[in-house]
């Protein structure tokens, strides 16, 4: 007899013919049955289905399309990120590019000549020397001459007074302008790279009164003159010094410890060579003194690279500062000095905010494109899986009864 | 002496236990690798729920798509016994898998043998012609999804109103005003058939 629940709301208590009808429409009145044994059974065949499957079968399976929605994105996102990061950084270095030209077009109008120099800027930094002797046999000679810059330094016709010495040229130009920008960039413009000049240093800090230029220059000896006449021209100049380190007599020294050495080694090879026969030790002890002897040789001649370099190339720093710029060096008591370290700090900390919050809203507004391709992967990618969770069997299964399945 | 889940022996027939275990405890001895718990288990349940399959599916005489539909839901309790965390009992997760299943049966035998978009009602009165409660389950088969599955298991047997909330995922309130809604339905239909 069926049990109808007790606590039926609707009134339809055993008593009523309703109710008895509607249990009887869920019962079974069919034979006995052992579902379950057929269901282990089948689950038993497709486990030894399962094991059996071979290695390669498994491998030909498709990956599962978490796995490969999630690789997508992956590869999505940091194809993503690298184009972004790479196209923010082409942005900067395009944005400093385009803000020196502007600075240095106005002052190069301001100038009024030069028309080229904007290019020729950009390619001074990078400047070397198309060659640098690195074999100066400028001291083989007995007058001392740049002799491995021959070929194009000997055309320059050193000054006679020069060419019986070897001379370490060096001077210090100070100069005032009303634009130091203007004239940093000018500046770089004197060298001659065909001769084998190039800057050796150049630096540009601050703006407006506190910016101050310096650069390093290697002219050609024999146009150092030259040069600083042109840079003279640049501005105002304060102060000018120059000195000359006369090295002639190391030259000498040099070359003749040199040929001293070199002839010592002929001297040696022609004893090793005559006595073949001499006993063993003897040799041994010939050839540890050839050793020497060429050790010392390449280091002397090292040593006269080097001079013969500095001999070639005289070297001019220029410091360039704006006219109205503050006295440097000036003491301070210390509430002024506190007082300054604090501003610098302040606008140190304001410009760094100030870089991150531009830095931040570039990489927002910029990537916008980015952003919107990434949600969508994303949201596509949460749909999928929401779905394949939906849709999994035992989410299936275990779900609540009535509620409706999604399509596949 | 009490053998450990490990203990117990692996064999397809149930043994017979002097003490009554829970349905819980059941299943996780099948999961400890005790198959005859699954047959214990299907020894409660098996009866019941292929009457609640029959009642879904259509009928008697969809009595075979019926076994086979609690012959998959036993399938499918085997495969994800592992899955089961106990938030609800195992009898209403048993109902959920069943009825499911049998969802699933009943819209396969709808496609197998008419029209791909055959309905319900079709499936129905191809099915049952000499069932004695036939007018009554075509009636029930007109309700609405919800309505129809509410009746189904409201008048199951085995099935108190708040396990049939819990097998539905629904608040009681809810079963309650569903089923008092498809009787109504379900007088009038009947009326209208004896009228007519």
């Amino acid at each position: 007899m069926k049990t109808i629940p007790t606590d039926n709301v609707m009134g339809a208590d055993a008593n009523d013919p309703l109710a008895a009808d509607l249990c009887e429409v869920t019962t079974d009145r069919g034979p006995e049955t052992r579902l379950w044994e057929r269901a282990l059974a089948q689950h038993d065949s497709e486990m030894i289905e399962r094991r059996s499957m071979s290695v390669f079968t498994r491998l030909r399976r498709p990956l599962p399309r978490r796995l490969m929605a999630a690789a997508a994105v992956l590869v999505l996102g940091v194809l993503a990120v690298t184009v972004m990061v790479s196209s923010l950084r082409e942005e900067e270095r395009l944005t400093t590019a385009a803000s020196v030209h502007k600075e240095s077009d106005i002052n190069y109008q301001s100038v009024g000549h030069l028309s080229d120099v904007r290019g020729r800027v950009n390619l001074a930094a990078s400047r070397v020397p198309a060659s640098i002797p690195a074999k100066g046999d400028a001291f083989d000679t007995d007058i001392a001459t740049p002799a491995d810059f021959g070929d194009r330094l000997g055309r320059l016709a050193a000054p006679a007074a020069d060419a019986a010495r070897s001379v370490i040229r060096k001077a210090t130009l100070e100069l005032d302008t009303p634009d130091v920008r203007a004239a940093f960039a000018k500046a770089q413009m004197v060298i001659r790279p065909d001769l084998g000049e190039f800057i050796e240093g150049s630096s540009l800090n601050g703006e407006s009164k506190h910016a101050i230029a310096q650069i390093t220059f290697r002219f050609a000896v024999s146009r150092m003159d030259t040069a600083l006449n042109e840079l003279r021209t640049l501005g105002t100049v304060s102060s000018e010094t120059a000195s000359g380190d006369d090295v002639t007599a190391q030259v000498v020294d040099l070359d003749a410890r040199l040929r001293n050495e070199r002839r010592v080694e002929q001297e040696v090879l022609a004893l090793l060579e005559s006595r073949k026969d001499a006993p063993l030790k003897e040799i041994l002890d010939l050839r540890d003194k050839l050793a020497e002897l060429r050790q010392n040789i390449e280091q002397l001649q090292g040593r006269k690279d080097n001079l013969a370099r500095q001999v070639s190339l005289a070297t001019v720093l220029l410091i360039i500062r704006p006219i109205d710029a503050p006295p440097e060096s000036q003491l301070t008591p210390i509430g002024a000095y506190f007082a300054q370290q604090f501003r610098d700090a302040w606008r140190s900390g304001t410009r760094t905010l100030a870089d991150a919050l531009a830095w931040l809203t570039r990489l927002l507004v910029g990537g916008l494109p980015v952003w919107f391709g990434l949600s969508v992967i994303v949201l596509v990618f949460r749909r999928l899986l929401r779905r394949a969770a939906a849709n999994s069997p035992e989410a299936r299964w275990s779900r609540p009864a009535g509620t409706p399945t999604q399509p596949a | 002496m009490i053998l450990t889940a490990q203990e117990l022996p692996v064999t397809d027939e149930p043994q017979p236990s002097a003490i009554p275990t829970t349905d819980e405890e059941l299943l996780r001895r099948f999961r400890s690798g005790d198959r005859a718990a699954l047959g214990t288990l299907a020894e409660r349940h098996e009866r019941e729920l292929v009457g609640l399959a029959i009642g879904i599916i259509g009928g008697p005489a969809q009595r075979d798509t019926a076994l086979e539909a609690v012959q998959e839901t036993w399938l499918r309790v085997i495969r994800s016994a592992h899955t089961f965390k106990g938030e609800s009992t195992v009898k209403t997760w048993l109902y959920r898998i069943a009825i499911n299943a049998a969802r699933d049966a009943r819209a396969r035998a709808a496609r197998l043998v008419n029209a791909p978009d055959v309905s319900h009602e079709d499936v129905s009165e191809v099915a049952d012609t000499a069932d004695r409660v036939g007018p009554l389950r075509t009636a029930v088969d007109q309700l609405s999804d919800d309505q129809r599955l509410v009746v189904l298991l409201c008048y199951h047997r085995s099935l108190t109103h708040p396990q049939a909330a819990e097998v539905l995922g629904i608040p009681l309130g809810t079963l309650k005003s569903r089923l008092h809604a498809a009787l109504t339905a379900l007088r009038a239909a009947l009326a209208q058939e004896v009228r007519s």
